[in-house]
């Protein structure tokens, strides 16, 4: 499913003192089936942009076109809209609101208007999806983990089947383990269904590890979409808008910059420990004991 | 040594179920002391304890067993509750949480107003205060203007105006973009060091943890592991074991010391690695590579 942003504005409180310009004049175009970190500090743009690939949000100016349709042109097809492309809030988990994880996981198929068979399916599909053992569908979602909340939220967007799904910093707030646990599940979903995902976050460590492409936002527009490599590789340009680079690639970059043999993209422990082993193996060859 | 600020005495909390009427505990025995102008860190997975322990250190929560005694009062002396809360002061989450006022020199006034102190002396603390969080230029601004570090920061303010001897932050960061986050650690570091405030910081990143002067892990309601962050991120698999982590830099360095790299083991810091792997290229000898 491709998303295609033409020349969009959005404009807060248009005509009154606080008139505020959150997204300028944004152009992008968003393959099916990659998965995108969505980066930029804080009132930079990028939640207001993400609303409105769902129509949670009309242009002031501008086109948002999902597979070629333009999404406010025909009002009668803004539903289906909303089941292509789900969207997952920050801290989803205070939107929880039946009496059962299995029944706050129906919600959204059950709207869809689909058969009771196909519902009970979608429901076991999602839990499984998002790491949660079937035993905890007839417990109240009040009464699980702040971690078990959040995955039940996403369960729940992940159950209408969408073909973009949008996780707004799904792993604010979570332990490490916790963190881990989401964005594992998250990419094991992706690997199966091939869908589309956009993950906004804070953590560069999240994005550069998990994303294939990075769309950065500064001052309402869009400061690079790109490849991780690229972008993470402007380290020093991602510092002066207010964002980083994991601590890993800064160390790698340096290194680099300064001639020793080892590569700048490296975003991860387990890639940083490779190429490092290769490297001492090639060198330390002729001294082995 | 002097009296501790925080005297945790074998304390212990529950709380009881609301549908059966069980009891669920919570902190497990807790021993603890943490003495004027340390800079202590609290690490430890969701529902650990961690945030039940610092709602203890100004008595919004009371043991349930054991004595919590704070700038040497036991906070279940509820008549000494203002001087607790007076000595402790808390940062939590969300800053829009804590913002009471429209403009940000009456939201740092808030407290002393409370509190009922002399306006010459409230603008005299209030300006201070804001300057010591490097928000003095933005007094006269609304809160909802400011980006989430610099409104964190004014809720900071409104605690040291109070002109506490300790602040416990409760993941003051989690929310906040990565400048944000560096504008906040720089204000709680320049906070200990400059003005010698205690700080107890509660948080869920390993790097802010490795620039305090003592990491304390809570697990299941106890604590697990005490030390400076040099031990205590030494300690890879069990940190791991209890669903935390360890700085990047360092679990990158424990990683190749385990493959037979002759590295030092305690790397905290981007700098340090960055040299400790320099060094693996530059020293003879430090390319030995044991099979």
């Amino acid at each position: 499913m491709m998303i295609k942003i033409e020349d969009l504005t959005y404009k807060y409180s248009v005509g009154t003192p606080f008139e505020k310009t959150a997204v300028d004049h944004v152009n992008l175009e968003i393959e099916g089936g990659e998965i995108i970190g969505v980066i930029g500090h804080t009132g930079s743009g990028k939640s207001t942009l993400i609303q409105h690939l769902n129509g949670l949000l009309r242009p002031t100016e501008g086109k948002v076109y999902i597979n070629g349709v333009d999404i406010w042109e025909d009002k009668s097809k803004m539903r289906q809209v909303r089941f292509d492309v789900g969207l997952v809030f920050q801290y989803p988990e205070y939107q929880l609101f039946e009496e059962t994880v299995y029944k706050d996981i129906a919600f959204g198929p059950r709207n869809m208007g689909l058969s009771e068979e196909e519902i009970d399916k979608r429901v076991h599909e999602a839990a499984e999806f998002a790491g949660l053992k079937p035993e905890l569908l007839e417990k109240s979602p009040f009464d699980l983990s702040g971690g078990q909340k959040r995955r039940v939220a996403i369960a729940g967007v992940i159950a209408m089947e969408p073909k973009v799904l949008i996780l707004d910093e799904p792993t604010a707030g979570l332990d490490p383990k916790g963190r881990n646990k989401i964005l594992n599940q998250i990419r094991a979903y992706h690997e199966q269904v091939k869908n589309t995902i956009l993950l906004v976050s804070h953590s560069m460590e999240d994005v550069a590890s998990f994303a294939d492409k990075v769309l950065v936002m500064n001052k309402a527009k869009v400061f690079a979409y790109d490849t991780v490599e690229n972008v993470f590789a402007r380290s020093e340009e991602l510092k002066s808008i207010r964002l980083s680079v994991p601590q890993i690639t800064n160390v790698f970059l340096r290194l680099n910059e300064e001639g020793y043999p080892v590569p700048r993209n490296v975003y991860t422990v387990a890639y940083a420990k490779r190429k490092l082993l290769a490297e001492l193996e090639k060198r330390g060859g002729a001294s082995h004991a | 040594m002097d009296q501790p600020i925080i005297s945790a005495q074998d304390i212990y909390f529950e709380y009881r179920n609301e549908e059966d009427g069980t009891a669920v505990p919570v902190l497990k025995g807790i021993d603890l002391a943490i003495h004027d102008g340390e800079f202590v860190a609290v690490l430890g997975h969701n529902g650990s304890g961690k945030s039940t322990f610092a709602k203890h250190c100004n008595a919004i929560l009371l043991p349930t067993g054991g004595e919590m005694v704070v700038a040497g009062i036991n906070t279940k002396d509820e008549d000494r509750l203002f001087d607790i809360r007076q000595n402790v002061g808390m940062v939590f989450q969300n800053p829009d949480n804590q913002i009471v006022a429209t403009i940000v020199e009456e939201d740092v006034a808030f407290a002393l107003e409370n509190m009922g102190v002399e306006p010459s002396e409230i603008r005299r603390r209030v300006d201070e205060a804001l300057k010591q969080v490097g928000m003095y230029e933005y007094r006269e601004h609304a809160p909802h203007q400011l980006s989430g570090g610099q409104k964190q920061r004014v809720a900071i303010a409104g605690i040291l105006a109070m002109r506490p001897r300790c602040i416990v932050l409760d993941e003051p960061t989690a929310m906040l973009d990565p400048q944000g986050r560096r504008e906040v650690m720089k204000t709680i570091r320049q906070l200990n060091r400059d003005f010698g405030t205690t700080v107890v910081l509660i948080t869920h990143y390993m790097d802010e943890a490795a620039v305090s002067d003592r990491v304390v892990i809570i697990d299941s309601g106890n604590v697990l592991k005490d030390g400076t962050p040099k031990e205590v991120f030494q300690e890879v698999e069990l940190l791991k074991s209890v669903g935390l982590d360890v700085p990047q830099v360092t679990e990158l360095i424990y990683e190749l010391r385990k493959e037979g790299v002759n590295l030092p083991q305690d790397i905290l810091t981007e700098d340090e690695c960055y040299e400790a792997i320099k060094s693996l290229f530059t020293k003879e000898g430090g390319l030995r590579h044991d099979d």
